[in-house]
């Protein structure tokens, strides 16, 4: 991968970070295979995984990023939150599409039996196929129906004041 | 009878003057260890021992420790989509714990007395080699002759000639930290808040002026076939494929 992306100059850039000691320090890398492993697997995720599994692995995975980086491998907390990645990878199976260029690269799509955009349930902004528009109304009442209860509450509660 | 220092050895100026240092001003008897995370190819490994031998180490070790990068570290930061800051992949971070914890172990197999590391007083390294080695070697003195003399670069080239040891004294214009996962390129634009590498610093300089498509084939998360379609000449398309291990055996050789 090194060898095929390396000569496109992808994946050249300079951090600027915390290290241990306190002190910030800058550093230039450049990591044409990672960067383009960690994009496409990425894309890949966005596509098999739900709304909460990409959220909570992100959340976790910045915590297990920069507590490795300050030495703390072997902390426990680092096997837990492993176990937590490694199970999230059940269903990223699939293949990734990817060009590339002098300097840059797209993603131009994956391939999976795991995908969950599948137009047998909709197509975003173009029809809906599954459920009825009916059902969103329905929908929209209640996802709101706290939220809209407590901003009638304030004001309710404000008239009160002397 | 010698106490046994383990040191963890790169070749470099730092561990070059630690080897004498602590064999003919200390009276350690050293065993040096080289731990090769992918930066490092099979010829430059060879010249690194040889080199630690005639510094006059006792014994040298050479750990192929790419498998068990990958294993342990690289393939959690792929499932995480690991980037510092949203930017840096940890391709330095993420290799010194692994050569630190092959290093540890070495100690132990060893029954070492101490445990030696080239890092400076200035960076994030020292603090990884220390804490690792509190854990994993409790009680093994911890000696950093590079932080704790305080030399400068001059001091220790003046030395090393003094004790006619022949290798490339150079300064590289650049600092570069080679390795599977990410090569490390730090100098005099990076010292400062604002400013570039100039295009010639880059260690892998650009060469490729066309397009390419490439399909990442990804299994449970981990990559495990990569194809290269060549679509400037689709009636003869270049087409390989290869598997992880080949690739990061591919990257330890890519200069």
């Amino acid at each position: 991968m090194q060898e095929i992306a390396g000569p496109y100059g992808i994946g050249r850039d300079i951090h600027v970070g915390d290290t241990i000691i306190g002190i910030k320090g800058r550093v230039g890398f450049e990591a044409a295979a990672p960067m383009l492993i960690l994009k496409a697997h990425h894309a890949l995720e966005k596509h098999v995984l739900t709304k909460w599994q990409l959220n909570w692995k992100d959340q976790l995975a910045q915590f297990y990023g920069n507590w490795l980086h300050e030495g703390q491998i072997l902390d426990p907390v680092m096997r837990d939150i492993e176990s937590f990645l490694e199970s999230s990878q059940r269903n990223v199976t699939g293949d990734v599409f990817l060009q590339l260029m002098p300097y840059r690269y797209q993603v131009i799509g994956i391939e999976s039996e795991y995908d969950l955009m599948n137009s047998k349930f909709g197509k975003y902004g173009e029809m809906n196929t599954g459920f009825t528009g009916d059902d969103v109304r329905g929908f929209s009442r209640i996802f709101g129906n706290q939220t809209m209860m407590y901003h009638l509450v304030k004001t309710e509660a404000g008239k009160g004041e002397a | 009878m010698a106490k046994k220092v383990v040191l963890g050895f790169s070749g470099g100026l730092d561990t070059s003057f630690c080897v004498k240092y602590l064999t003919e001003d200390l009276g350690y008897e050293v065993h040096s260890i080289i731990v090769n995370t992918g930066g490092f190819s099979a010829e430059e490994l060879q010249q690194i021992e040889a080199h630690a031998i005639k510094l006059g180490v006792k014994t040298h070790k050479t750990v192929n420790a790419v498998k068990s990068y990958y294993d342990s570290i690289i393939r959690f930061l792929i499932y995480g989509n690991v980037l510092k800051n949203n930017t840096y992949p940890l391709s330095v971070s993420a290799e010194r714990l692994s050569q630190a914890l092959h290093i540890a172990d070495h100690a132990k197999e060893l029954n070492a007395d101490a445990v030696a590391h080239g890092s400076t007083g200035a960076g994030n390294d020292q603090v990884r080699f220390d804490m690792i080695f509190h854990i994993m070697i409790p009680g093994v003195e911890i000696i950093t002759p590079i932080r704790d003399l305080k030399l400068s670069r001059e001091a220790e080239i003046e030395y090393l000639k003094n004790k006619q040891v022949e290798m490339n004294f150079e300064k590289a214009a650049y600092s570069i930290n080679k390795g599977l996962w990410g090569t490390s390129v730090g100098g005099r634009e990076t010292l400062s808040s604002k400013g570039v590498l100039p295009e010639s610093a880059w260690p892998t300089q650009v060469t490729k002026t066309d397009s390419e498509e490439v399909v990442l084939t990804f299994e449970k998360g981990e990559l495990k076939k990569l194809t290269d379609k060549n679509i400037r000449t689709p009636a003869k398309p270049s087409r390989y494929c290869r598997r992880l291990q080949d690739l990061m055996v591919l990257a330890a050789t890519f200069t």
